[in-house]
């Protein structure tokens, strides 16, 4: 580089790329490359997890006598959320419409799905739009693949809906991923367990799924041990679910309406996970507009 | 073509492994994340950095076909991608460099530079850098910040954006010229 220039690589340079960033990185493009679609990629990294953990240890030793169900408790926000849920009427619009943008970059996903299961996508490399109309799978719920009509198929039980999360789940078989989840010490109940609280999450946040399975989800959340409430903010309820190995799911409900308004992950049609250090806010409703 | 004969031979090694087995291109990514995230850390900031690294990535893999090795390494393919993702991000960039403008002066962090004179003198410059980094043009500034932060030679930047080293060079000159107006303004009233 001519020295004329140096000052300016000075003044712009930033540090070196932390590794659970670029394990994100390489996660999602694991994920890309045929991987199964595996959401706690991006949360076996060990910098999220482990800090998240020790948090919540300190939060759940001072305050846990008596909190299990007092009012405003994150597993109170879920029952009331569940109840609304169950109550909203069945929407008659012609396509499912999900967006999720990131706090911090011009990130934007878009997808529309209709009741035969067609997809419509734009946004990011991460959300192509070669998972196009006709393709057979248009949800990615925990590990789980699903097709519109299995979606509809769900069981509307919480115990029941949880077993068939738990039935379907596969371990990993791809040899990159494998090696991974053997060096960071990932036994096969981390890994069920999380592919459990992630597709429940899913459940919850994006899909299209019948008012009752949609009840169902939020019951099975709240059964869950360790989910906490953060508070009242703007959109909801702050929540805080721990998955296994440490990391947790944070989500913002509100428990009137039942909808999610922010993650802090969300799932490309491509099956990579983003996030674990920025924010998602989130759309997910029925319209009759193919794009806007 | 000044790079190492060694990483050339290697990459275009590598490119052969993952046409038989595209598991390998995760090498791709173990080699090259950390050059392509501080390339666009730089010029946008570390969060929109974290989002298109890995999309240079994914997108690479799915036009992996049409990567030729004969036109020089993957490091300059990836440069190239990076570039047109970040051209998305236009205006969060202008407004990185009018921030940067604003900055308030702070003495930098110890053992941060190497020579205090360089330092202090650095230090100075920065707001009118930033201030002239936000008056180039597109084409100016991709060039520009290939070379500052992605450390290629002319040569390697015309492969990287696939135009002739003639354009690299008189883009460069442009936008030489443009710093030198509002700098050497500086040192006269400075």
């Amino acid at each position: 580089m001519d020295d004329d220039l140096r000052p300016i690589a000075t003044l712009l340079a930033k540090p070196e790329p932390p590794r659970e960033v670029e394990l994100c990185s390489r996660n999602r493009l694991l994920a890309r490359m045929g991987a199964r679609p595996r959401r706690r990629f991006g949360w076996l990294v060990p910098g999220f997890g482990m800090v998240a953990a020790a948090v919540l240890a300190l939060v759940v030793g001072v305050t846990m006598v008596g909190t299990t169900s007092a009012p405003g408790s994150g597993r109170e926000v879920l029952l009331v959320a569940a109840t609304s849920a169950e109550r909203s009427p069945e929407d008659p619009g012609r396509y499912w419409y999900t967006r999720a943008e990131a706090d911090h970059s011009e990130l934007v996903m878009e997808n529309w799905v209709s009741r035969d299961g067609r997809r419509w996508s734009r946004g990011t490399p991460a959300n192509p739009d070669k998972v196009g109309p006709g393709h057979p799978r248009p949800f990615v719920m925990g590990d789980v693949e699903l097709t519109w009509d299995e979606l509809q198929a769900l069981p509307a039980d919480p115990e029941r809906l949880t077993a068939w999360i738990r039935d379907t789940h596969e371990p990993e078989d791809h040899p990159a991923a494998v090696e991974e989840l053997e060096d960071l010490g990932v036994t096969a109940a981390d890994e069920e367990r999380s592919d459990v609280v992630h597709g429940l999450a899913a459940l919850i946040t994006s899909m299209p799924a019948p008012s009752d399975v949609r009840a169902a989800a939020f019951r099975a959340l709240a059964d869950l041990p360790g989910v906490e409430s953060r508070g009242a903010v703007e959109g909801g309820e702050a929540l805080s679910i721990p998955t296994s190995w440490g990391s947790e799911i944070k989500l913002v409900v509100d428990p009137e309406t039942s909808r999610v308004s922010r993650a802090n992950v969300v799932v490309g049609n491509d099956g990579s996970v983003l996030g674990g250090r920025t924010g998602y806010r989130l759309t997910s409703e029925w319209t009759n507009q193919l794009s806007r | 073509m000044t790079a190492d004969v060694g990483e050339q031979v290697s990459d275009a090694e590598l490119v052969a492994q993952y046409r038989r087995n595209s598991d390998r291109f995760t090498e791709v990514h173990d080699r090259y994340f950390r050059d392509i995230y501080l390339y666009v850390a730089g010029r946008l900031d570390t969060q929109a950095a974290e989002d298109i690294a890995a999309e240079t990535f994914l997108l690479a893999f799915d036009q992996r076909d049409r990567f030729d090795p004969e036109r020089g390494g993957l490091r300059l393919w990836l440069f190239g991608i990076a570039t047109n993702l970040v051209a998305r991000h236009r205006r969060k960039e202008a407004r990185h460099y009018r921030a940067l403008s604003r900055m308030a002066l702070e003495p930098a962090a110890e053992g941060h530079e190497n020579s205090v004179v360089t330092s202090v003198s650095a230090q100075r410059m920065q707001p009118r850098l930033a201030q002239a980094l936000a008056t180039l043009s597109k084409g100016e500034r991709d060039v520009l910040m290939l070379v500052a932060l992605g450390q290629l030679s002319y040569d390697e930047v015309a492969q990287a954006l696939g135009i002739s080293p003639g354009t690299v060079g008189s883009r460069l000159s442009r936008a030489r010229a443009k710093f030198h107006a509002i700098i050497d303004k500086e040192s006269v009233h400075g």
